[in-house]
This record gives C-alpha cells, structure tokens and sequence, in this order.
C-alpha cells in the first residue's frame, strides 16, 4: 500500500512535465544544438582515423550522445531547487505530508529522470543519426543497459540529493552546483571518454562516482560486454551504498537544525 | 517519551513532561474524558544566527571570527487546546507564531519543553501524525501548478492511503462545499488567489484531520473572498469539529472566527482567553483620507484622534464603541474634499501596546 503514494507521485510528476512540453522540447533542442556542434568537432577530430582508443567514429558519436542525455536526465538542477525550497519555506509543505522526504525525492528526480531521457533522448539520437548513421547493438543488451540506465539514474539522485540537502547547512549551494557539474564535465566521461586520458589519470577518476553515473552506461551502449556490464553494476552498487549512507547522514542531522526561514 | 533539550536543561525537561502526564494521569483517575487535542508545556525554541559586521573590511573579519547570537523565537509558553476548538493565534511579524506552529507539526524542534498533539510527539512521529493533520501556508502552495486540483487530489486520497470510496464520497462533499467544482478541472495556475485558496482547502481536507493549521488563510484576497474563507472556516470547524489553529495578521479573521484566542509577542504568551473579553479592545479604527487639495484647519471632532498630517492625507483613528465610523465619515465628508479613503484596522503591534498599556 505504501508504495502506492511512490508511485502517484511518480505518475504526477510526469503528467507534470509534459504538461508543458514547450519547456521540455526546448531543452531538448538546446541539447540537439550542443550535440550538433560537439559532434560534428569530433568528426573532425577523427578525420579519416578509422577508430581512436578503440572507438570508432559511430561509437564515439553515439557514446557522447547517450552521456549528454544521461547529463540532463540526472537533474543538477535539483540541487538549486531544493536550496530554494529551503530558503522559501516550501520544505515545510513537504516535510507534512505522511511520507518519506528522500522517497519523495527519490521518486520525484526518477521521473524526472525518465521524462527528460525520453525527451531529449529522442532529438540527441536523431542528431546522431543524421551525423554518423545508424549504432548496431544487439537487443538482448537492452534489458542489462536499462538496468545500468537504472543504477544511473538512482546513483545520481544519491549524489545530487546529498548536495542538495547541504542547503539545510549552508545558505547558497549555486558553487557546490558549480564544482559538482564540472568534476561530472571531465571527470564523468561526458567530454570524452576515460579512455582517452592518459593512463595515471584514468587510474584516479575511473573509481569516482561520477563515472558510474556516465562513462560506463554510455561505454556499455557502445561497446556492450558482460565483463564491462558485471564491473559498471558492481561499481554503481556500492556507490549507492556510499552515497545513499553520506545523504542520510546529511539529511538526519540536517533536518533536526532546519530553521524554515519566515517562521 | 524523549527529552528534546539540547542545553543540558534537563530538569526543566523532566517538569514539564511530568506536567503533561500528571494532568493526563488526573482527568484518567478522575473518569472524566477530556479530549485534549494540543498540550504545549515550558515551550522554547533558539535560533543561533550569525552577526555580520558592515562594510568590506568588516565581512572580512566576520569570516575568520564570526559572531553568533542567540535568538529566543519562542519563550517558555504552555497552553492546552480541547478538540473541536477554533483558536486564533495572533503576535507582530516575528512574535514566534509561525515558530510556535512548526513546532506543533513536527517540522521545527523545540530547544526545551514537551509538546504532544493528538497524543503523538510531533518531533519522534512526525509522519504518523502528519496523516492526522492539515496544514495550510497562505503564501505557500501544495497544489501542482501546470495541473487541474483534481490531479493534486487524486495524489493526496494516495498520499494519505484513503480508500477510494471513501475519497469519492469525501471529495464530492468538499467540492459542494467549497463550491469548487467549475475549476476541478483548469490548470491551478489560471485560478485566481481566492479559487485556489478554496481548493487548497479542500487538499487538505480531504483526509479528515482531526488538527488544522491555518497559517495566514486569507492573506492576499480581497474583502469578499475573505468573508466566503471565513464562512467556510467556521463551517469545516462546525461540520467535522476540526480542531483549528488560525494564524492572521488580519485582526477582522480572528474576531470573526474565533471564541479563544492566544497573544504571542516577542516569543512570549501574553494572553490566552477568550475573544470576548477583549473584544472591544478590537473597536479602533483606522481612516486614512485623502484630498484633493492641501488644507491647513483640519476640522475636529469629539473622539476622534487625528494621528498624522500630510499636504494630501490626514490619518486618524476612531473608537468605534464611542463613536459610529459612518457618524465620522458623513462628518468629513461634508468638510473636507476627499477623492479616497482607506478604512483599516490598527497595525497588530498597535493593537498589543493598546491591549497591555505599553
């Protein structure tokens, strides 16, 4: 029964966001603009290389095309939102309904999650067909990437969340917000792949969370392989684990010092 | 039950929380049941906000050597609320009511003292009793904003695990009451203030709280939509017997609605009793009139105290128990050329130095 309000929630949120499909086919076509120009940059970069760190030029089109959805989807923008509600007071709504804060939150940033991949998702893949051509992948891959996609997406929300809720400690979260999506930028795989570091950087920043969250989901779709799928899982399971553990720390400890400004 | 000190005030503490049992413990013994909705017993809450020292040299030094002060929201108050009560609680901006309210609905933790509404602690069970009470923040919105009412209700009957009969039954009720049913259906973003305020009321009502909170209910709408709020206050405390906290600057909601009221000021309860035993303390008036040209003699009436003076504006304030506001305004207006007049109540701060003579 509990679980039925998750999934109201979740069903609302949607309804929500293609209520305004304005606002969600813009960001969908900024992103076909950014992909756009990116791709065609790494088009000529390649010129005439047949592949590069073992991508060929599809692979590393379509790579950076599902790592720039995954960007998106994963909702930075959140951790504005919330400092915000804290600032206004809007938390105290939320903080009285007969529900978990972080399930609500989980349940809200998923759907966003699914919302945006879908809407973005379509115009970044018709942007790269148009630049390199059809990926061929093979369809019992899908089930395993939507796990991964899965993993992804949850593994954001525990990160995104757990800067989030430092709002509850600190007032502006705008530079956490500023340094995260950054270290995601370089760090994340979203500029290129890890691959294409040098190998003492890739030593570093391949057990970083933010790896989990696009590098290996985008690197599967590519490049699908079960010792790759088996490493990605594991990976983003224990930085669940990690990162889930850090935020309800933050949150419990936070949550007993909120001060709800206006009261 | 927990302490909720945190200044190793521990003796305060345990007083207050035996204060709370023993009169639960003494109605028991007594055989009488008196439904007591909200016991608050020795409640404080502190707030430790940073200091700031002004200039660029001074927001320099504040960073290596901040300074904290504390700020007391809320004073050592207690107070019991019987179930079925309408309860207005009123204070200036930053006497503590919105503190005091946090508190009562889990959100905020108390610095000292013990709280208990409906028999839950607000702070250890928040969530269970969240599914018992209703809040409403006039200058802050639960429903879904691109989406009719209708979608935030049909979220909130799930919310709230309200069986869907139930909730058919439920909502078809409110809806006639509120008189919301031409705007179920239009995004909330296209109703009006007053249209909204109505179907946040019934989002909230919709699960039959035993306790609501009413945080500024009517602030923003004009005259009318004012009085259909109220009418349909009283009618939800009449109809379900809905425990209600209201709090307003609007002095007109609280006299129209409540029997008890409580004063807050500065943290600290100054009054708790009824309405009628302070009612005429409410009889002042303000008038502001304008004119349409500068006039020096301003023409004086017995009981009527002229406060301010402009080239285009004479403020006054009138004691409506001594004098009929229409016996003042026929008065000036056959005196004076007036193109606009405002007729308002004194500020509440007023109100309370009137009240307590200081």
């Amino acid at each position: 029964m509990k679980y039925k309000k998750y999934l109201a929630l979740g069903k609302i949120t949607l309804l929500d966001n293609y209520s305004h499909v304005a606002d969600s086919l813009f960001s969908g076509v900024f992103v076909g603009i950014v992909l756009f120009i990116f791709l065609n940059i790494w088009r000529a970069a390649y010129a005439g290389e047949a592949a590069v760190e073992g991508f060929t030029i599809v692979q590393i089109i379509w790579y950076l095309a599902l790592a720039e959805v995954i960007a998106f989807a994963s909702g930075t923008g959140r951790i504005e939102r919330l400092g915000e509600e804290i600032r206004n007071g809007s938390l105290a709504s939320a903080l009285l309904k007969p529900w978990s804060f972080i399930g609500k939150e989980l349940t809200i940033m998923t759907a966003n999650f699914i919302s945006i991949f879908i809407t973005t998702g379509i115009i970044a893949f018709i942007v790269a067909y148009f630049l390199v051509g059809v990926i061929h992948i093979s369809l019992i891959t899908i089930p395993f990437m939507l796990i991964i996609l899965g993993g992804a997406a949850i593994l954001g929300f525990a990160v995104v969340a757990s800067f989030a809720l430092l709002a509850l400690w600190i007032e502006d979260v705008a530079a956490i917000l500023w340094i995260y999506q950054k270290i995601v930028f370089i760090a994340g795989g979203m500029l290129i792949p890890l691959d294409f570091y040098p190998i003492g950087v890739q030593n570093i920043i391949q057990y970083l969370p933010t790896t989990f969250l696009m590098y290996w989901p985008a690197k599967l779709f590519v490049h699908f392989s079960w010792q790759n799928f088996t490493y990605a899982f594991l990976g983003q399971i224990i930085w669940i684990i990690i990162t889930g553990v850090i935020m309800m720390f933050i949150y419990k400890k936070g949550i007993r010092k909120v001060g709800i400004y206006g009261g | 039950m927990k302490t909720l000190n945190n200044n190793g005030e521990e003796k305060d503490q345990q007083e207050a929380n035996r204060f709370l049992y023993r009169e639960n413990d003494e109605e028991r013994e007594r055989g009488e049941i008196i439904p007591t909705a909200i016991t608050v017993r020795k409640l404080s809450k502190s707030f430790k906000v940073k200091e700031k020292r002004g200039g660029f040299i001074g927001n320099l030094k504040s960073l290596v050597s901040a300074k904290t002060k504390i700020v007391t929201a809320v004073d050592d108050i207690s107070f019991t609320i019987k179930e079925g009560e309408l309860v207005g609680f009123i204070g200036p901006n930053g006497a503590g009511k919105s503190t005091t309210i946090k508190m009562l609905s889990g959100i905020l933790f108390p610095t000292k003292g013990s709280i208990r509404v409906l028999n839950y602690n607000p702070q250890e069970e928040r969530i269970k009793l969240t599914q018992k009470i209703g809040t409403i923040f006039g200058q802050k919105q639960q429903l879904w904003y691109h989406l009719p009412p209708i979608d935030s209700f049909e979220l909130f009957s799930k919310i709230y695990e309200i069986d869907k009969k139930e909730y058919e039954k439920r909502l078809k009720e409110l809806v006639e009451l509120f008189e919301i049913q031409p705007y179920l259906y239009t995004p909330v973003r296209k109703l009006s203030l007053g249209e909204r305020m109505r179907c946040e009321f019934v989002a909230s009502l919709l699960h039959k709280p035993k306790v609501l909170f009413l945080d500024e209910p009517t602030i923003g709408l004009d005259i009318i939509a004012k009085k259909t709020m109220r009418e349909y206050i009283k009618k939800i405390n009449k109809k379900d017997k809905t425990t209600i906290i209201l709090t307003s600057h609007d002095l007109e909601d609280i006299e129209a609605l409540c029997p008890r009221i409580i004063i807050i000021n500065k943290g600290k309860l100054l009054y708790d009793g009824s309405m009628e035993k302070i009612k005429d303390k409410l009889s002042w008036k303000r008038i502001e009139l304008y004119l349409d040209s500068n006039k020096n003699d301003i023409p004086v009436m017995k009981d009527v105290k002229i406060i301010e003076k402009t080239r285009y504006k004479i403020t006054i304030e009138v004691d409506r128990k001594k004098i009929a506001l229409q016996k003042v305004l026929d008065f000036y207006l056959s005196r004076l050329k007036i193109v606009d007049i405002v007729i308002e109540d004194p500020p509440i701060e007023k109100f309370i130095e009137k009240f307590y003579g200081k």
